[in-house]
Protein backbone atom coordinates (compact mmCIF):
# COMPACT_ATOMS: atom_id res chain seq x y z
CA UNK A 1 0.00 0.00 0.00
CA UNK A 2 1.13 3.53 -0.77
CA UNK A 3 1.14 6.13 1.98
CA UNK A 4 -1.62 8.65 1.58
CA UNK A 5 -0.32 12.06 0.52
CA UNK A 6 -0.58 14.86 3.10
CA UNK A 7 -3.35 17.24 2.13
CA UNK A 8 -3.06 21.02 2.54
CA UNK A 9 -5.87 23.55 2.21
CA UNK A 10 -4.54 26.86 0.83
CA UNK A 11 -6.85 29.86 1.25
CA UNK A 12 -5.69 32.92 -0.67
CA UNK A 13 -7.48 35.43 -2.88
CA UNK A 14 -4.38 36.76 -4.63
CA UNK A 15 -4.09 34.80 -7.88
CA UNK A 16 -0.29 35.13 -8.11
CA UNK A 17 0.40 34.05 -4.54
CA UNK A 18 -2.10 31.21 -4.77
CA UNK A 19 -0.57 29.82 -7.96
CA UNK A 20 2.97 30.25 -6.58
CA UNK A 21 2.12 28.33 -3.41
CA UNK A 22 0.34 25.72 -5.51
CA UNK A 23 3.44 25.31 -7.69
CA UNK A 24 5.85 25.15 -4.76
CA UNK A 25 3.80 22.74 -2.64
CA UNK A 26 2.84 20.43 -5.52
CA UNK A 27 6.53 20.12 -6.38
CA UNK A 28 7.13 18.95 -2.84
CA UNK A 29 4.51 16.25 -3.38
CA UNK A 30 1.66 17.52 -1.20
CA UNK A 31 -1.95 17.13 -2.19
CA UNK A 32 -3.70 20.50 -2.37
CA UNK A 33 -7.15 21.97 -1.94
CA UNK A 34 -7.48 25.58 -3.05
CA UNK A 35 -9.96 28.20 -1.91
CA UNK A 36 -10.20 31.84 -2.91
CA UNK A 37 -12.65 32.97 -0.23
CA UNK A 38 -13.49 32.29 3.39
CA UNK A 39 -16.81 30.74 2.39
CA UNK A 40 -15.17 28.19 0.06
CA UNK A 41 -12.58 27.39 2.72
CA UNK A 42 -15.17 26.73 5.41
CA UNK A 43 -17.15 24.36 3.22
CA UNK A 44 -13.95 22.43 2.36
CA UNK A 45 -12.96 22.23 6.02
CA UNK A 46 -16.29 20.67 6.95
CA UNK A 47 -16.35 18.20 4.02
CA UNK A 48 -12.75 17.09 3.50
CA UNK A 49 -10.00 15.50 5.51
CA UNK A 50 -7.14 18.02 5.83
CA UNK A 51 -3.64 17.85 7.36
CA UNK A 52 -2.74 21.55 7.28
CA UNK A 53 -4.41 24.88 6.53
CA UNK A 54 -2.49 27.82 5.08
CA UNK A 55 -4.61 30.95 5.09
CA UNK A 56 -4.41 34.63 4.31
CA UNK A 57 -6.09 37.07 6.70
CA UNK A 58 -7.77 39.54 4.36
CA UNK A 59 -10.28 37.41 2.47
CA UNK A 60 -13.72 37.95 1.00
CA UNK A 61 -16.81 36.67 2.93
CA UNK A 62 -14.93 35.47 6.05
CA UNK A 63 -11.50 36.68 7.11
CA UNK A 64 -8.63 34.45 8.24
CA UNK A 65 -9.36 34.93 11.95
CA UNK A 66 -12.96 33.80 11.45
CA UNK A 67 -11.82 30.77 9.44
CA UNK A 68 -9.41 29.65 12.18
CA UNK A 69 -12.00 30.29 14.87
CA UNK A 70 -14.61 28.20 12.98
CA UNK A 71 -12.05 25.42 12.38
CA UNK A 72 -11.19 25.27 16.09
CA UNK A 73 -14.87 25.14 17.06
CA UNK A 74 -15.87 22.58 14.41
CA UNK A 75 -16.31 18.86 14.94
CA UNK A 76 -14.05 17.83 12.06
CA UNK A 77 -10.47 18.99 11.53
CA UNK A 78 -10.45 21.04 14.76
CA UNK A 79 -6.92 19.91 15.61
CA UNK A 80 -5.47 20.69 12.19
CA UNK A 81 -2.36 22.95 12.25
CA UNK A 82 -2.90 26.39 10.73
CA UNK A 83 -0.30 28.72 9.20
CA UNK A 84 -1.25 32.33 8.55
CA UNK A 85 0.31 34.12 5.58
CA UNK A 86 -0.38 37.81 5.71
CA UNK A 87 0.75 41.24 4.65
CA UNK A 88 -0.25 42.57 8.10
CA UNK A 89 3.03 43.08 9.88
CA UNK A 90 1.75 44.66 13.10
CA UNK A 91 1.97 42.96 16.49
CA UNK A 92 -1.80 43.02 17.03
CA UNK A 93 -2.53 40.89 13.96
CA UNK A 94 0.19 38.39 14.87
CA UNK A 95 -0.99 38.12 18.49
CA UNK A 96 -4.65 37.86 17.46
CA UNK A 97 -3.71 35.14 14.95
CA UNK A 98 -2.09 33.04 17.66
CA UNK A 99 -4.93 33.77 20.09
CA UNK A 100 -7.58 32.41 17.75
CA UNK A 101 -5.52 29.25 17.34
CA UNK A 102 -2.98 29.63 14.54
CA UNK A 103 0.24 27.62 14.88
CA UNK A 104 2.49 29.82 12.77
CA UNK A 105 2.57 33.25 11.09
CA UNK A 106 4.47 34.10 7.91
CA UNK A 107 4.74 37.70 6.72
CA UNK A 108 4.43 38.55 3.03
CA UNK A 109 6.36 38.58 0.75
CA UNK A 110 6.98 34.89 1.30
CA UNK A 111 10.17 33.02 0.64
CA UNK A 112 9.29 29.67 -1.01
CA UNK A 113 12.01 27.78 0.85
CA UNK A 114 10.85 29.23 4.18
CA UNK A 115 7.28 28.21 3.39
CA UNK A 116 8.34 24.62 2.65
CA UNK A 117 10.39 24.31 5.81
CA UNK A 118 7.56 25.64 7.97
CA UNK A 119 5.09 23.26 6.33
CA UNK A 120 7.48 20.34 6.93
CA UNK A 121 7.87 21.41 10.54
CA UNK A 122 4.11 21.07 11.03
CA UNK A 123 3.23 17.97 9.02
CA UNK A 124 6.51 16.49 7.84
CA UNK A 125 7.36 15.50 4.27
CA UNK A 126 4.63 14.75 1.78
CA UNK B 1 -44.64 102.76 -13.53
CA UNK B 2 -47.56 100.43 -14.07
CA UNK B 3 -46.99 100.31 -17.79
CA UNK B 4 -43.31 99.34 -17.24
CA UNK B 5 -44.37 96.48 -14.97
CA UNK B 6 -46.96 95.33 -17.48
CA UNK B 7 -44.29 95.44 -20.16
CA UNK B 8 -41.91 93.22 -18.14
CA UNK B 9 -44.68 90.69 -17.42
CA UNK B 10 -45.54 90.64 -21.10
CA UNK B 11 -41.90 89.98 -22.01
CA UNK B 12 -41.66 87.08 -19.59
CA UNK B 13 -44.89 85.52 -20.89
CA UNK B 14 -43.74 85.98 -24.46
CA UNK B 15 -40.45 84.24 -23.65
CA UNK B 16 -42.14 81.16 -22.19
CA UNK B 17 -45.07 81.02 -24.56
CA UNK B 18 -43.43 81.74 -27.85
CA UNK B 19 -40.56 83.96 -28.98
CA UNK B 20 -37.42 82.99 -27.01
CA UNK B 21 -38.38 79.44 -26.09
CA UNK B 22 -37.38 77.44 -29.20
CA UNK B 23 -33.86 78.93 -29.29
CA UNK B 24 -33.31 78.14 -25.62
CA UNK B 25 -34.61 74.61 -26.07
CA UNK B 26 -32.39 74.00 -29.08
CA UNK B 27 -29.28 75.26 -27.29
CA UNK B 28 -30.09 73.15 -24.23
CA UNK B 29 -30.72 70.07 -26.31
CA UNK B 30 -27.51 70.45 -28.30
CA UNK B 31 -25.47 70.98 -25.13
CA UNK B 32 -27.15 68.03 -23.47
CA UNK B 33 -26.49 65.75 -26.45
CA UNK B 34 -22.85 66.88 -26.59
CA UNK B 35 -22.43 66.32 -22.85
CA UNK B 36 -23.91 62.80 -22.87
CA UNK B 37 -22.00 61.87 -26.03
CA UNK B 38 -18.74 62.97 -24.38
CA UNK B 39 -19.62 60.94 -21.29
CA UNK B 40 -20.45 57.84 -23.32
CA UNK B 41 -17.29 58.17 -25.42
CA UNK B 42 -15.24 58.55 -22.24
CA UNK B 43 -16.83 55.48 -20.64
CA UNK B 44 -16.45 53.45 -23.86
CA UNK B 45 -12.80 54.50 -24.14
CA UNK B 46 -12.18 53.50 -20.50
CA UNK B 47 -13.77 50.08 -21.01
CA UNK B 48 -11.93 49.58 -24.31
CA UNK B 49 -8.57 50.30 -22.64
CA UNK B 50 -9.46 47.99 -19.78
CA UNK B 51 -10.57 45.29 -22.24
CA UNK B 52 -7.29 45.58 -24.22
CA UNK B 53 -5.26 45.44 -21.01
CA UNK B 54 -7.11 42.34 -19.81
CA UNK B 55 -6.73 40.63 -23.18
CA UNK B 56 -2.99 41.23 -23.27
CA UNK B 57 -2.70 40.31 -19.58
CA UNK B 58 -4.49 36.97 -20.07
CA UNK B 59 -2.12 36.20 -22.98
CA UNK B 60 1.11 37.23 -21.24
CA UNK B 61 0.50 36.21 -17.63
CA UNK B 62 0.64 32.38 -18.14
CA UNK B 63 3.80 32.65 -20.27
CA UNK B 64 5.55 34.93 -17.81
CA UNK B 65 4.39 32.94 -14.77
CA UNK B 66 5.71 29.67 -16.24
CA UNK B 67 8.97 31.40 -17.18
CA UNK B 68 9.39 32.65 -13.61
CA UNK B 69 8.54 29.26 -12.09
CA UNK B 70 10.92 27.46 -14.42
CA UNK B 71 13.91 29.76 -14.16
CA UNK B 72 13.55 31.37 -10.72
CA UNK B 73 11.91 28.66 -8.62
CA UNK B 74 13.14 25.47 -10.29
CA UNK B 75 16.51 26.33 -11.82
CA UNK B 76 17.30 28.82 -9.05
CA UNK B 77 18.77 31.29 -11.51
CA UNK B 78 19.73 34.65 -10.08
CA UNK B 79 20.78 36.28 -13.33
CA UNK B 80 21.30 35.68 -17.06
CA UNK B 81 17.70 34.76 -17.68
CA UNK B 82 16.90 33.58 -21.23
CA UNK B 83 14.50 36.47 -21.77
CA UNK B 84 14.55 35.94 -25.56
CA UNK B 85 12.57 32.75 -25.00
CA UNK B 86 9.65 34.82 -23.77
CA UNK B 87 9.12 36.18 -27.27
CA UNK B 88 7.51 39.36 -26.01
CA UNK B 89 7.43 42.58 -27.98
CA UNK B 90 8.53 44.93 -25.24
CA UNK B 91 8.53 47.86 -27.64
CA UNK B 92 4.76 47.64 -27.54
CA UNK B 93 3.74 49.99 -24.72
CA UNK B 94 0.82 47.87 -23.56
CA UNK B 95 2.86 44.65 -23.49
CA UNK B 96 5.62 46.43 -21.62
CA UNK B 97 3.09 47.81 -19.09
CA UNK B 98 1.54 44.38 -18.49
CA UNK B 99 4.94 42.68 -18.06
CA UNK B 100 5.98 45.37 -15.59
CA UNK B 101 2.78 44.94 -13.59
CA UNK B 102 3.08 41.14 -13.47
CA UNK B 103 6.70 41.29 -12.31
CA UNK B 104 5.79 43.92 -9.70
CA UNK B 105 3.09 41.59 -8.40
CA UNK B 106 5.59 38.74 -8.18
CA UNK B 107 8.11 40.93 -6.36
CA UNK B 108 5.45 41.92 -3.81
CA UNK B 109 4.52 38.24 -3.41
CA UNK B 110 7.84 36.40 -3.41
CA UNK B 111 10.48 37.46 -0.94
CA UNK B 112 13.94 36.32 0.10
CA UNK B 113 16.55 35.37 -2.49
CA UNK B 114 13.90 34.58 -5.06
CA UNK B 115 12.55 38.10 -4.71
CA UNK B 116 16.04 39.40 -5.43
CA UNK B 117 16.20 37.19 -8.54
CA UNK B 118 12.89 38.71 -9.66
CA UNK B 119 14.49 42.16 -9.41
CA UNK B 120 17.35 40.99 -11.63
CA UNK B 121 14.85 39.62 -14.13
CA UNK B 122 13.11 43.00 -14.18
CA UNK B 123 16.41 44.68 -14.98
CA UNK B 124 17.39 42.11 -17.61
CA UNK B 125 14.13 42.80 -19.41
CA UNK B 126 15.43 46.36 -19.77
CA UNK B 127 12.93 48.11 -17.52
CA UNK B 128 15.66 49.68 -15.43
CA UNK B 129 17.10 51.29 -18.55
CA UNK B 130 13.66 52.44 -19.63
CA UNK B 131 13.01 54.04 -16.23
CA UNK B 132 16.49 55.61 -16.28
CA UNK B 133 15.76 56.99 -19.75
CA UNK B 134 12.42 58.38 -18.61
CA UNK B 135 13.85 60.24 -15.63
CA UNK B 136 16.53 61.75 -17.87
CA UNK B 137 14.28 62.75 -20.73
CA UNK B 138 10.89 63.30 -19.14
CA UNK B 139 12.07 65.35 -16.19
CA UNK B 140 9.27 67.84 -16.82
CA UNK B 141 6.60 65.16 -17.06
CA UNK B 142 5.67 64.69 -13.43
CA UNK B 143 3.65 61.47 -13.75
CA UNK B 144 6.30 59.64 -15.83
CA UNK B 145 9.15 60.74 -13.59
CA UNK B 146 7.37 59.79 -10.37
CA UNK B 147 6.44 56.37 -11.80
CA UNK B 148 9.99 55.74 -13.01
CA UNK B 149 11.46 56.71 -9.66
CA UNK B 150 9.07 54.32 -7.90
CA UNK B 151 10.11 51.54 -10.30
CA UNK B 152 13.81 52.17 -9.76
CA UNK B 153 13.33 52.29 -5.99
CA UNK B 154 11.48 48.99 -6.04
CA UNK B 155 14.28 47.38 -8.03
CA UNK B 156 16.99 49.16 -6.00
CA UNK B 157 18.60 50.42 -9.20
CA UNK B 158 21.19 53.20 -8.69
CA UNK B 159 20.64 56.52 -10.47
CA UNK B 160 23.45 58.70 -11.73
CA UNK B 161 24.33 61.27 -9.06
CA UNK B 162 23.91 64.29 -11.32
CA UNK B 163 20.42 63.24 -12.40
CA UNK B 164 19.35 62.47 -8.84
CA UNK B 165 20.55 65.87 -7.72
CA UNK B 166 18.49 67.54 -10.43
CA UNK B 167 15.41 65.58 -9.38
CA UNK B 168 15.91 66.50 -5.73
CA UNK B 169 16.05 70.15 -6.74
CA UNK B 170 13.15 69.96 -9.19
CA UNK B 171 10.71 72.89 -9.09
CA UNK B 172 7.85 70.35 -8.90
CA UNK B 173 7.26 69.22 -5.33
CA UNK B 174 5.88 65.77 -6.40
CA UNK B 175 9.18 65.01 -8.17
CA UNK B 176 11.24 66.19 -5.17
CA UNK B 177 9.18 63.97 -2.86
CA UNK B 178 9.45 60.96 -5.23
CA UNK B 179 13.23 61.47 -5.44
CA UNK B 180 13.43 61.69 -1.64
CA UNK B 181 11.43 58.47 -1.30
CA UNK B 182 13.71 56.81 -3.86
CA UNK B 183 16.77 57.83 -1.84
CA UNK B 184 15.24 56.61 1.42
CA UNK B 185 14.27 53.25 -0.08
CA UNK B 186 17.60 52.65 -1.80
CA UNK B 187 20.09 54.18 0.63
CA UNK B 188 18.10 54.05 3.90
CA UNK B 189 19.67 55.91 6.80
CA UNK B 190 22.52 57.24 4.64
CA UNK B 191 20.02 59.43 2.81
CA UNK B 192 18.52 61.20 5.84
CA UNK B 193 20.74 64.31 5.71
CA UNK B 194 20.25 64.79 2.01
CA UNK B 195 16.49 64.28 2.16
CA UNK B 196 15.90 66.64 5.09
CA UNK B 197 18.14 69.30 3.59
CA UNK B 198 15.95 69.43 0.50
CA UNK B 199 12.58 69.37 2.24
CA UNK B 200 10.59 72.49 1.48
CA UNK B 201 7.20 73.32 0.08
CA UNK B 202 5.75 69.93 0.96
CA UNK B 203 2.15 69.37 2.01
CA UNK B 204 1.05 67.30 5.00
CA UNK B 205 0.23 64.41 2.66
CA UNK B 206 3.78 64.49 1.29
CA UNK B 207 5.08 64.57 4.87
CA UNK B 208 2.99 61.51 5.71
CA UNK B 209 4.31 59.75 2.60
CA UNK B 210 7.92 60.41 3.64
CA UNK B 211 7.21 59.43 7.25
CA UNK B 212 5.80 56.08 6.11
CA UNK B 213 8.73 55.45 3.79
CA UNK B 214 11.15 55.96 6.70
CA UNK B 215 9.29 53.89 9.28
CA UNK B 216 8.65 51.04 6.83
CA UNK B 217 12.38 50.71 6.28
CA UNK B 218 14.63 48.74 8.56
CA UNK B 219 16.01 51.81 10.34
CA UNK B 220 16.40 51.47 14.12
CA UNK B 221 19.38 53.75 14.72
CA UNK B 222 19.88 56.90 16.73
CA UNK B 223 19.77 59.59 14.06
CA UNK B 224 19.04 63.06 15.49
CA UNK B 225 15.92 64.07 13.55
CA UNK B 226 15.50 67.06 15.87
CA UNK B 227 18.43 68.84 14.18
CA UNK B 228 15.97 69.58 11.35
CA UNK B 229 13.46 71.40 13.54
CA UNK B 230 13.41 74.87 12.06
CA UNK B 231 11.03 77.63 13.08
CA UNK B 232 11.40 79.28 9.68
CA UNK B 233 10.08 76.18 7.90
CA UNK B 234 6.48 75.28 7.21
CA UNK B 235 4.28 73.26 9.56
CA UNK B 236 4.42 70.12 7.35
CA UNK B 237 8.22 69.89 7.61
CA UNK B 238 8.35 70.46 11.38
CA UNK B 239 5.40 68.14 11.87
CA UNK B 240 7.21 65.37 9.96
CA UNK B 241 10.32 65.85 12.09
CA UNK B 242 8.29 65.78 15.32
CA UNK B 243 6.41 62.65 14.22
CA UNK B 244 9.75 60.93 13.60
CA UNK B 245 11.09 62.14 16.96
CA UNK B 246 8.06 60.61 18.69
CA UNK B 247 8.22 57.39 16.63
CA UNK B 248 11.91 56.86 17.41
CA UNK B 249 11.61 58.35 20.92
CA UNK B 250 14.19 61.06 20.40
CA UNK B 251 13.70 63.59 23.18
CA UNK B 252 15.08 67.05 22.53
CA UNK B 253 13.25 69.39 24.87
CA UNK B 254 15.33 72.45 24.00
CA UNK B 255 14.59 72.06 20.30
CA UNK B 256 10.85 71.69 20.87
CA UNK B 257 10.75 74.67 23.27
CA UNK B 258 12.45 76.83 20.66
CA UNK B 259 9.59 76.02 18.29
CA UNK B 260 6.99 76.75 20.98
CA UNK B 261 8.55 80.08 21.92
CA UNK B 262 8.83 81.16 18.31
CA UNK B 263 5.36 80.11 17.19
CA UNK B 264 3.07 80.57 20.18
CA UNK B 265 -0.57 79.72 19.39
CA UNK B 266 0.33 78.24 16.02
CA UNK B 267 -0.24 74.67 14.80
CA UNK B 268 3.51 74.06 15.05
CA UNK B 269 3.60 75.11 18.72
CA UNK B 270 0.61 72.89 19.55
CA UNK B 271 2.28 69.94 17.86
CA UNK B 272 5.49 70.65 19.78
CA UNK B 273 3.55 70.64 23.08
CA UNK B 274 1.90 67.39 22.04
CA UNK B 275 5.30 65.89 21.21
CA UNK B 276 6.70 66.94 24.61
CA UNK B 277 3.91 64.93 26.22
CA UNK B 278 4.41 61.90 24.01
CA UNK B 279 8.16 62.00 24.58
CA UNK B 280 7.61 62.11 28.37
CA UNK B 281 9.60 65.32 28.73
CA UNK B 282 9.94 65.30 32.53
CA UNK B 283 11.99 68.48 32.73
CA UNK B 284 9.29 70.43 30.91
CA UNK B 285 6.47 70.04 33.44
CA UNK B 286 7.01 73.38 35.17
CA UNK B 287 7.53 75.21 31.92
CA UNK B 288 4.32 73.72 30.56
CA UNK B 289 2.47 75.03 33.62
CA UNK B 290 3.92 78.50 33.03
CA UNK B 291 2.93 78.32 29.40
CA UNK B 292 -0.60 77.39 30.42
CA UNK B 293 -0.86 80.55 32.50
CA UNK B 294 0.44 82.71 29.65
CA UNK B 295 -1.78 81.18 26.99
CA UNK B 296 -5.21 82.57 26.25
CA UNK B 297 -6.33 80.09 23.60
CA UNK B 298 -8.53 77.24 24.81
CA UNK B 299 -7.07 74.78 22.27
CA UNK B 300 -3.53 75.51 23.45
CA UNK B 301 -4.56 75.15 27.10
CA UNK B 302 -6.17 71.75 26.37
CA UNK B 303 -3.05 70.57 24.56
CA UNK B 304 -0.89 71.60 27.51
CA UNK B 305 -3.14 69.76 29.98
CA UNK B 306 -2.95 66.61 27.85
CA UNK B 307 0.84 66.89 27.70
CA UNK B 308 1.01 67.22 31.49
CA UNK B 309 -1.08 64.07 31.83
CA UNK B 310 1.14 62.17 29.42
CA UNK B 311 4.37 63.18 31.14
CA UNK B 312 2.70 62.04 34.37
CA UNK B 313 5.54 62.27 36.91
CA UNK B 314 3.44 63.79 39.70
CA UNK B 315 5.04 67.25 39.63
CA UNK B 316 1.90 68.93 38.32
CA UNK B 317 -0.67 67.29 40.61
CA UNK B 318 -1.36 70.45 42.67
CA UNK B 319 -1.60 72.56 39.54
CA UNK B 320 -4.07 70.18 37.89
CA UNK B 321 -6.10 69.88 41.08
CA UNK B 322 -6.45 73.66 41.32
CA UNK B 323 -7.72 73.77 37.76
CA UNK B 324 -10.18 70.95 38.33
CA UNK B 325 -11.59 72.63 41.43
CA UNK B 326 -11.92 76.04 39.78
CA UNK B 327 -15.62 76.32 39.02
CA UNK B 328 -15.03 79.45 36.92
CA UNK B 329 -13.12 77.51 34.28
CA UNK B 330 -14.79 76.03 31.19
CA UNK B 331 -15.91 72.42 31.73
CA UNK B 332 -13.64 71.12 28.95
CA UNK B 333 -10.56 72.40 30.81
CA UNK B 334 -11.74 70.94 34.12
CA UNK B 335 -12.45 67.57 32.48
CA UNK B 336 -8.98 67.44 30.93
CA UNK B 337 -7.37 68.54 34.19
CA UNK B 338 -9.08 65.62 35.96
CA UNK B 339 -8.17 63.20 33.17
CA UNK B 340 -4.54 64.25 33.44
CA UNK B 341 -4.71 63.72 37.19
CA UNK B 342 -5.94 60.18 36.55
CA UNK B 343 -3.03 59.72 34.13
CA UNK B 344 -0.62 60.62 36.96
CA UNK B 345 -1.48 57.54 39.01
CA UNK B 346 -0.07 56.25 41.32
CA UNK B 347 1.29 59.68 42.38
CA UNK B 348 -2.21 61.14 42.31
CA UNK B 349 -4.11 58.21 43.85
CA UNK B 350 -4.59 59.75 47.38
CA UNK B 351 -5.78 63.02 45.88
CA UNK B 352 -8.19 61.29 43.51
CA UNK B 353 -9.66 59.36 46.42
CA UNK B 354 -10.11 62.61 48.35
CA UNK B 355 -11.78 64.34 45.41
CA UNK B 356 -14.07 61.38 44.99
CA UNK B 357 -15.17 61.53 48.61
CA UNK B 358 -15.47 65.30 48.98
CA UNK B 359 -16.44 66.52 45.52
CA UNK B 360 -19.75 68.32 45.07
CA UNK B 361 -22.45 67.38 42.57
CA UNK B 362 -20.86 69.09 39.56
CA UNK B 363 -17.46 67.53 40.24
CA UNK B 364 -18.98 64.08 40.70
CA UNK B 365 -20.74 64.44 37.35
CA UNK B 366 -17.47 65.48 35.72
CA UNK B 367 -15.65 62.52 37.24
CA UNK B 368 -18.34 60.11 36.07
CA UNK B 369 -18.10 61.58 32.59
CA UNK B 370 -14.29 61.37 32.42
CA UNK B 371 -14.21 57.84 33.81
CA UNK B 372 -16.89 56.55 31.46
CA UNK B 373 -15.38 53.80 29.27
CA UNK B 374 -16.90 55.32 26.13
CA UNK B 375 -15.07 58.64 26.65
CA UNK B 376 -11.73 58.60 24.95
CA UNK B 377 -8.83 60.77 25.92
CA UNK B 378 -7.21 61.83 22.69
Amino acid sequence: MWDKKKRILVVEDNEILLSTMQFVLLREGYDLLLAKSGKEALSLVSDESIDLVITDLALPFANGFEIIDRIRKSNTNNQVPVIIISGYRDDNSIVEGFEVGANDYIKKPISPSELISRVRLRIGHA
Amino acid sequence: MLSTLAHIIHDIRAFFEGDGWPVLVIVALVLSVLFWTACLVGIAFFYYRDYRYRRVYSRIYPTLRDFIYEHVLVENRTSHFPVDKLGLDLNNKLVSKVVRHVIHEFIFTIGGEKGQSMRHLFNELGFDKEAQYEIRHSATNMVTTVRSLANLALMKVPIQEKILDQLLKSPQVEIRVAASKYLLQVEGEQAFDRVFEGLHGISQLHALDIFQTIVQGDYFGDYAFSQWLDMSKAFAVNSLVMDLMVYYQELNEAGLWKLIDANKDSKTALKAVNSLGKLLARDSEERLQELYMEESSLTAKLEILKALGRVGQGKSIDFLNRLFMDSNLPLSLRKHAYRSLVAQKPYSTPLLRKIDEQGDRVESKLIRYVNHPMVHYI
